[in-house]
């Protein structure tokens, strides 16, 4: 791709100030970097279609704010792990650090630990740069992989990787698995996941999201806008079934790629990753649809007791899927909690997956009918507790796909696009680079052509 | 005896500790000796009289076999501590579809004036201060006692929770009996408005005097609970919108009704309303309708709800309908136009329940995303969620009042709760 924009590229000078690129290439792909002067890391828009693009570059030209904007357009090509390149981290609130080692980007080694990082100053002079292309880095990130060079990979037999492969391949044209290979999956699946800690340990780089909610397709475009699993690792902060009409495929595909991969991607468990939660929202129904009788459904659900609740990256990014907890002080107590039961209907790991931080100080009630609604003194006296940079939760629908609350102490991130089909939201996801520096991609739906219609059944009787 | 009331009081998943069973055992001996009789022998004895049974204060136990069609009939609810409860009693002839009336449900029967017009309202007062009082508008084309299955396992289930929590010693005397106000809405009923304006400003300012009313004669200081069903969830919520109840109101629970989706419906009311018999012989008969073309499916319910929805024809035998919808259909966009964004709005603590998941618009649903309100889905039940679904729908607004009323009895490990 390297800059020679064959499909069409457009500049525009807006004011004298912005100078706008889109580059087109074969998956069309773009990627628009908003520069927000007020929040930490960086936004990017995603889009489809050139059109979209082009919307922009109207907005940038046109739009209230375009003397304010100096914006590029990129494309993103969805086979190229772009992220970690093109970052300004000038406006990073998190410590930044820079491996001294190229090689070691995108790795899960050991010498990730913090006490080894360099200081945060080497990366100051990265800010504003412009975006460089990945392809002028030579750097081919994740080409050693797959090649058995994982130690936890191992474990997996030639044959059983075989299958897994198998299976990875028939749910990304999303069809189902059968029955048996449901409860096989879920078997191994239990292996890997009982392994995992309540506060599971993830190493950056990593990109984290949010609800997903059965949208299978929308995954899928998740996947090609961050990157393919392994190349890139991956955080899911919960709530994979119930809403969206794909939810077997989808959690299907997310248990399957963490059996195979288990140290590129973390799943945790959301609120709706229960029994009671999946009989109401339509994950039960799916199975019951799908598979004619509920023991996939029952799998599933047993599976989800073994899902960790929280994860946290690098000892600084605290990733759950609700929020916090009155009977939660540190991050220790979460690792006394016996997590592998039905999620409860109060009590701290209840609050994890359903509370919510709200605008207003001190505890509250939480209007959902469980959990609490948290506000910014008491996020900031967990984060200083626990020495932690950033709680990074999912749980709220956004319609930016990302929000940040409580002075960037909490970030929600939401990845279903056009929840439920009808909520006209943008997704997001957020990438951590090995800096810990932040980046957010926002998209819409992907068009799904046979998608069934959204219909619902009118009441008969509503007076 | 005892084992026949273990096993009626499994039914409605409430377990009450021995030392009630006892008291109820104790209390009304010779009651349940008669159920005893009734349901070894039910069909036989079906259309003879139940005597004795008047004063457990609730309509005929004889329900088991018949009702199998429909599953979300709960089990009879023999507890015969409810008289004592109520202090009311009432005889029940034992007909299947016999009509049952308000005393065995609520404590009183009041006329509210105003002006011309009289309001009907029921009323069961609460135990005390601390007690929630529950103030329920019904739906078009019902009435109060819509609301009186509802009511009465309101305080049954506290009442049940009280022993079960004294058992074991973990709260002692909390849990207070609630108060219910309800009343019959203008144009349903038997309550009297000369005006045919059937406006939600109309209907929101009928029950903000209403509540105003009665709060003042019986000097009630409670925190009240708004709950409104269907059209009554649209007057509830515009009332708390506008801010027209000036007593404390913790709560504000809507039954089944969504902007969207009711705005959606209302293009086949009208073929719904006309498909409807336009009058029944008999009183058993509609409420036979009622129950069998599922409307309301529970058939005690109905019992109660349906005879003052229906009125003697002028004009030849037979009932009819008391409220004429046909006359409100100028109205009826008006009634929920808004209400998405009213009720995400209002203040109090909200709970919606609903009698499908499906039955979301795009507000609510992104209401209910964010967390703004807490959202229970019967998915069984019909639209007359507190009829269908007493027992549950009794649980859930418990839960709601414990969870909004108390301040938090948890003592946070860090930071401290808003005041």
């Amino acid at each position: 791709m390297g800059g020679n924009g064959q499909n069409g590229e457009i500049k525009v000078s807006g004011r004298g100030k912005g100078r706008i690129w889109l580059f087109g290439v074969k998956e069309k792909r773009w990627r628009a970097r908003i520069p927000d002067k007020t929040a930490p890391g960086l936004a990017f828009q995603v889009a489809r279609t050139g059109e979209k693009a082009r919307d922009w570059v109207k907005t940038l030209r046109f739009g209230p704010q375009s003397s304010q904007w100096s914006a590029q357009c990129k494309h993103v090509d969805p086979h190229t792990p772009l992220r970690h390149n093109h970052i300004s981290r000038a406006r990073c609130r998190h410590k930044s650090f820079r491996h001294p080692h190229p090689s070691h980007r995108h790795r899960h080694t050991p010498t990730h630990s913090r006490i080894t990082r360099p200081t945060r100053t080497a990366t100051m002079e990265d800010s504003d740069v412009l975006m460089r292309d990945i392809n002028d880095d030579g750097l081919k990130p994740m080409d050693a992989m797959g090649a058995g060079g994982e130690g936890t990979f191992t474990e997996l037999t030639p044959t059983t990787r075989g299958q897994l492969d198998a299976w990875i391949a028939r749910l990304t044209e999303c069809q189902p698995l059968s029955e048996d290979d449901v409860n096989e999956l879920c078997n191994m699946a239990k292996g890997v996941l009982q392994k995992e800690e309540n506060v599971q340990p993830v190493h950056a780089p990593v990109t984290i999201c949010g609800d997903v909610h059965g949208q299978f397709h929308d995954l899928m475009e998740l996947f090609k806008i961050g990157g393919p699993c392994p190349d890139t690792n991956y955080l899911f902060m919960g709530d994979y079934v119930d809403r969206g009409y794909y939810s077997v495929e989808t959690v299907s595909y997310l248990v399957a790629m963490k059996v195979r991969y288990p140290n590129r991607l973390t799943i945790l468990r959301g609120n709706h990753e229960s029994r009671q939660i999946t009989q109401v929202y339509g994950f039960y129904d799916e199975c019951l649809r799908k598979y004619g009788n509920a023991n996939v459904w029952r799998a599933f659900t047993s599976l989800f007791d073994y899902f960790p609740v929280t994860a946290l990256v690098e000892n600084q990014i605290f990733c759950l899927h609700g929020g916090l907890s009155p009977m939660i002080e540190s991050i220790d107590n979460i690792r006394e909690l016996n997590r592998f039961q039905e999620v409860p209907h109060d009590g701290p790991m209840c609050d994890l997956l359903w509370s919510d931080p709200d605008d207003r100080g001190g505890w509250g009630m939480s209007p959902r009918g469980a959990g609490f609604t948290f506000g910014a003194d008491i996020s900031e006296q967990f984060n200083h507790t626990n020495n932690l940079s950033l709680i990074s939760r999912a749980h709220q629908l956004v319609m930016e796909g990302f929000s940040w609350a409580h002075e960037q102490q909490v970030v929600t991130i939401f990845s279903a696009p056009n929840y439920c089909y009808r909520c006209g939201n943008q997704a997001a996801i957020m990438e951590v680079d090995e800096n810990l520096s932040n980046s957010f991609l926002q998209y819409d739906p992907c068009p799904r052509p046979g998608e069934p219609s959204v219909s619902r059944r009118t009441p008969d009787y509503f007076l | 005896m005892s084992q026949l009331h273990r096993g009626m009081h499994k039914k409605p998943g409430m377990f009450p500790p021995k030392e009630v069973l006892e008291e109820v055992d104790a209390g009304s001996g010779s009651d349940t000796e008669t159920e005893e009789t009734v349901e070894c022998t039910e069909e036989e004895e079906e259309q003879d009289e139940t005597d004795g049974l008047g004063d457990l204060g609730m309509p005929p136990p004889k329900k088991t076999t018949k009702s199998a069609a429909s599953p979300t009939v709960p089990a009879p609810a023999l507890i015969p501590s409810l008289s004592h409860l109520i202090g009311l009693e009432g005889k029940q002839p034992s007909r299947k579809y016999a009509p049952a009336e308000w005393p065995q449900y609520f404590k009183q029967k009041i006329s509210v004036a105003r002006d011309n017009d009289t309001f009907n309202v029921l009323y069961t007062p609460p135990d005390d201060s601390e007690a929630p009082v529950y103030v329920f508008h019904h739906g078009a084309g019902s009435c109060a006692e819509s609301f009186a299955l509802l009511s009465v396992r309101l305080r049954e289930m506290m009442h049940e929770e009280r022993f079960q929590l004294a058992a074991t010693a973990k709260i002692r005397d909390e849990n207070k009996l609630p108060g219910m106000i309800a009343f019959d809405a203008r144009g349903h009923g038997f309550t009297e408005v000369e005006s045919t304006d059937y406006s939600l400003e109309a209907f929101t300012n009928d029950f903000a005097f209403i509540v105003a009313n009665v709060v003042a004669e019986f000097g009630l200081t409670n925190n009240l609970i708004l709950v409104g069903h269907s059209l009554g969830g649209a007057v509830v919520t515009n009332a708390c919108h506008l801010k027209l109840i000036q007593h404390p109101v913790i709560g504000l629970a809507v039954l089944d009704v969504v902007e969207g989706t009711a705005i959606e419906s209302l293009a086949s009311m009208q073929q719904i309303l006309n498909s409807r018999p336009k009058s029944f012989p008999t009183v058993e008969k509609g409420i036979e309708w009622t129950v069998q073309s599922h409307t309301i499916r529970n058939r005690e319910s109905a019992c109660v709800s349906v005879p003052p929805t229906l009125i003697s024809q002028h004009d030849g035998p037979g009932m009819t309908w008391r409220t004429d919808l046909m006359l409100t259909k100028p109205y009826w966009k008006g009634w929920f136009t808004g209400l998405s964004e009213k009720f995400i709005s209002c203040a109090p603590a909200k709970l919606l329940i609903l009698a499908g998941t499906d039955r979301l618009d795009k507000d609510l649903m992104v209401g209910q995303m964010q967390g703004k309100y807490q959202l229970i889905v019967f998915q069984e039940s019909g639209h007359f969620v507190q009829e269908d679904a007493p027992d549950k729908t009794a649980l859930s607004l418990i839960d709601f009042w414990k969870r909004n009323d108390k301040v938090n009895k948890t003592v946070p490990l860090f930071g401290a709760f808003r005041a």
